[in-house]
């Protein structure tokens, strides 16, 4: 009984985004009505309990927001300067062989976006880019769909992973090893899935080597700026090491000659040079401790006393999260994003107006999600300080026991497709799975690994992203076209991710 | 009331930007309440978070 009340506000949430397509948003404040409710009713949480479950929540929500908002501003910045335009349009001259082509736009350059942007973004460039190209609109949505999946973890400069930091108390040297070698080695299936849904079956086999190539080029890019702190910024490394290493390989497959116009070189490298300013702030803040130390002096962090419900379930007392101000991920994304707007304006590359157009366009973009995000925090915490997680977390145990490690990704899987987001899902599902682990005795890391690659790479299939991208293909109403070819792809590689996790296990123990 | 929802559905953007601030403000002063022991301050930012939520739910 306990099990299933514990459980409504995440069915709930399911029920109301996948059948009746409600947003995010809406959901998300359903399901913290319902947790709230179960909470109080069946839980005996009181009102100490909720208050620091809210108080909580706001600080974990802040940590989380403050990179998504910062990240957005920062692809703003660039878009508005016209720096994606021009980046996207000098991929072309590189070849004209279509299964390259949809290597390196729809797999290297969609890793890319998402490394620096997210929020639909790769699918949303690339979908009308390929369809220029000569694509079918069905795998022009399909293509960068599957192709950006691997980096969502990482990406959005490492917003999910904060995420899933922050809801599992895990640190960042715990969780980015399994992490970036479960969505490596899936990044090279994905790879060979974008040549297969490009030209089919003849494009794997010709284009075998180069997937192997720019595969293990980016995963290891990835996995190793992961590994060595810098987890923000390594979706970013991996897309940029694969579009430098992607460059001359597809000058060695150009396809049939054609004109495609004058290659601009020296905007293509002021477009760049915003990302060159991210990376510069990132490492010079991450590598010079006196920088490091200079801003590390504002933190905000609270003190929490011990609560209890009435039923006994108890949250033992402790210190929040810490909130470094002036060196979190999000302010130096605001750093970055201030160096890249000087450096575009001096190019001459901004109408008038645009300061406000940049805003604007960021908050309108991100408020939605940061309400959703707003309400599901909130559901988590109240969640788990009124012994619901634990609940939840006993009787999945109990129900699925040994079967875990293969259910985990699943489970990921299903929180990204029904909330739209990796991140989302990580605040769901992350302290559920992190339980479960422990009542099992697996590597939380290893589960909690499994889950986000689960996740990422299920995100691209929510139904937010496919009508995104079905739309700017000229696809709007053919959805359900895009949900059943990606269905095959998703299925496989989320099947792939639980093979990895059984095998994390294993070589753990 | 009808009058209310039918603003709210017109005006998504306005009264998500409004559902935030009351999701997000008052957690800030429920910390100070709850070390206090203030109960009905307590109860009543509680129901400020209820009303961001409730507001949420009606925006389609």
């Amino acid at each position: 009984m306990n099990f299933t009340l514990a459980l409504t506000p995440i069915v709930l949430i399911l029920i109301l985004m996948v059948g009746l397509r409600w947003s995010a948003a809406r959901a998300g404040a359903a399901g913290y009505l319902a947790a709230l409710g179960v909470g109080i009713i069946f839980f005996g949480a009181g009102r100490e309990l909720l208050a620091y479950a809210h108080v909580k929540a706001l600080l974990l929500a802040l940590d989380v927001l403050l990179v998504i908002w910062a990240a957005f501003l920062h692809y703003r910045v660039a878009d508005e300067a016209g720096a994606i335009r021009t980046i996207g349009g000098a991929l072309p001259h590189l070849t004209t062989d279509m299964g390259m082509q949809a290597l390196i736009i729809g797999w290297v350059f969609a890793s890319f976006l998402q490394g620096v942007g997210g929020f639909g973004v790769p699918v949303a460039v690339i979908a009308p880019l390929l369809v220029s190209l000569g694509f079918e609109p069905l795998a022009a949505v399909v293509i960068p769909s599957i192709g950006h999946g691997w980096a969502v973890t990482f990406g959005s400069l490492g917003s999910s992973f904060q995420a899933l930091q922050a809801a599992t108390g895990l640190t960042a040297t715990q969780l980015a090893p399994p992490s970036a070698t479960f969505l490596g080695l899936s990044g090279l299936l994905v790879g060979w899935m974008v040549a297969h849904a490009a030209t089919g079956w003849s494009a794997v086999r010709r284009l075998a080597l180069p997937v192997l190539i720019l595969g293990i080029v980016m995963g290891a890019a990835q996995y190793l700026v992961a590994v060595m702190g810098l987890w923000n910024i390594a979706a970013f490394a991996g897309g940029l090491a694969g579009l430098v290493v992607g460059f001359p390989l597809a000058r060695r497959i150009r396809g049939v000659k054609q004109n495609n116009g004058v290659l601009k070189i020296r905007a293509l490298l002021v477009a760049l040079t915003g990302y060159a300013l991210l990376v510069v702030v990132i490492l010079g803040v991450q590598l010079l401790p006196a920088v490091k130390d200079f801003l590390g002096q504002v933190v905000i962090q609270l003190d929490f006393s011990e609560v209890k419900t009435s039923l006994g379930f108890t949250t033992p007392a402790g210190a929040s999260r810490r909130i470094v101000v002036f060196s979190h991920t999000g302010t130096l994304l605001l750093y970055a994003s201030g160096l890249a707007y000087l450096v575009y304006r001096q190019a001459g590359l901004y109408a008038s107006g645009s300061v406000k157009r940049i805003l604007d366009g960021t908050v309108r973009r991100v408020l939605s999600s940061s309400v959703s995000i707003a309400s599901m925090v909130t559901m988590a915490v109240i969640m788990e300080h009124a012994g619901m997680t634990d609940t939840l977390a006993r009787g999945l145990a109990s129900g699925v026991g040994y079967l875990f490690p293969v259910m985990a990704p699943w489970i990921g899987a299903m929180g990204a497709f029904m909330t739209g987001s990796n991140t989302n899902s990580n605040v769901v599902f992350g302290a559920l799975q992190l339980h479960t682990a422990e009542f099992l005795g697996y590597s939380a890391a290893i589960i909690l690994a499994g889950h986000t690659a689960g996740a990422a790479l299920a995100s691209v299939m929510a139904p937010t992203k496919v009508v995104v991208g079905a739309s700017t293909a000229g696809m709007a109403g053919r959805e359900g076209e895009v949900m059943r070819k990606l269905s095959v792809y998703t299925t496989l590689l989320i099947l792939l991710t639980s093979l990895l996790t059984i095998g994390g296990i294993w070589l753990e123990r | 009331m009808r009058g209310l929802l039918q603003w709210l559905n017109k005006h998504g953007y306005e009264a998500h930007l409004l559902a935030f601030f009351l999701m997000t403000l008052p957690p800030a002063l429920l910390y100070y309440s709850a070390r206090q022991g203030l109960d009905e301050l307590t109860w009543g930012l509680l129901g400020v978070v209820i009303l961001g939520n409730l507001i949420t739910l009606w925006v389609k």
